[in-house]
């Protein structure tokens, strides 16, 4: 997959008619779509829903500032970079995401 | 609200036809005295602006003329390096004009071939069984719409993200396919298109879902 992010994101930059501000947004297919943010930092956010969600960046930007940020960034213990380790980061953004308007609990 | 370019791609991911309905040239011609505050780099056989962002000249935007004259890949118009020219106090000042640059027929040729495998990973990437390749692709700048047919071909339409219609754009575009360069029998299947009357249907086609495109989304 992060091969496959990496060469769109060079693909678009090259293809685009003008000059682009935020980049490749989401791709989608017959079932699915692809959401992607990427933070100045080189932090890659990735979410795949159905073709019901139209935006999710404001979403996967929340993720970034208010969970990210607060639970492995700030977490002394958590080394960057490594594996996500935070217990507390993963009820947080699953709880999280259970209260996201979209999101069905048929799916679960 | 326009419709940038179509690509057609056969089933073995060659381009067999381009066409570039709306270019936006996005370009800047200034005068500079030395030294040049714009740090310039060579990338790919152009030269790029790689730092010094101001005034419509945008990092990555290619140096396309100086003084008026063309340039040709690295080289001015005369066969001077770019850069050794910019470095000599003597030529100042100069008029450059830099903008985006244009894709060569290679770099389309690459490009459609690139999408060709993103279009085949994208359906294997799906968390649902039964996936199809990728059929639309947003930025914020443009949506790149895909339609793949039956048997392979992939007809793919570059267009403004607020245009509408595009799926039946595509069809109709797959119609035109069908009518003017399938039933032409100087045309060998998989092969580039040279079909005059393929080009001035799609043409009119596109003029067509341009206008349709602005009483759907309004302005």
């Amino acid at each position: 997959m992060y091969g496959m992010l990496f060469s769109i994101r060079s693909f678009v930059s090259k293809m685009s008619p003008l000059d682009m501000k935020d980049g490749f947004l989401s791709f989608q297919t017959s079932k699915y779509r692809l959401h992607y943010y990427e933070t100045p930092s080189g932090l890659k956010f990735v979410m795949n829903t159905d073709l019901s969600v139209s935006n999710a960046r404001e979403t996967l930007q929340h993720i970034y500032s208010n969970l990210y940020v607060e639970y492995i960034v700030k977490n002394p213990v958590c080394v960057l970079g490594h594996n996500l380790d935070s217990e507390l980061f993963s009820s947080r953004l699953d709880a999280f995401i259970r209260a996201l308007p979209y999101y069905s609990p048929r799916a679960a | 609200m326009v419709i940038f370019s179509v690509y057609v791609v056969n089933k073995a991911g060659g381009l067999i036809y381009q066409y570039d309905n709306y270019v936006p040239r996005a370009e800047a011609e200034k005068t500079f005295s030395f030294p040049l505050d714009l740090v310039l780099k060579h990338h790919d056989e152009k030269v790029i602006v790689s730092f010094g962002q101001r005034d419509g000249i945008r990092v990555g935007h290619a140096v396309l003329s100086i003084n008026g004259v063309d340039v040709m890949g690295k080289n001015t118009g005369e066969g001077k390096d770019i850069l050794e020219y910019l470095r000599d106090a003597n030529n100042y000042p100069v008029s450059i004009r830099f903008g985006r640059a244009r894709l060569s027929s290679n770099e389309k040729l690459m490009l459609a071939s690139m999408f060709h495998s993103l279009f085949a990973i994208g359906s294997q990437l799906s968390p649902d069984v039964g996936s199809s390749g990728i059929e639309m692709l947003e930025t914020d700048v443009f949506k790149l719409h895909c339609f793949q047919t039956l048997t392979g071909i992939k007809f793919i339409v570059l267009a403004d993200p607020r245009q509408s219609g595009i799926d039946t754009l595509l069809r109709k575009i797959y119609e035109i396919y069908s009518d003017f360069a399938l039933k032409n029998p100087f045309y060998s299947l998989e092969m580039p298109i040279r079909c005059e009357l393929f080009d001035q249907n799609l043409k009119g086609a596109l003029e067509v879902a341009e206008k349709a495109g602005n009483f759907g989304a309004g302005s």
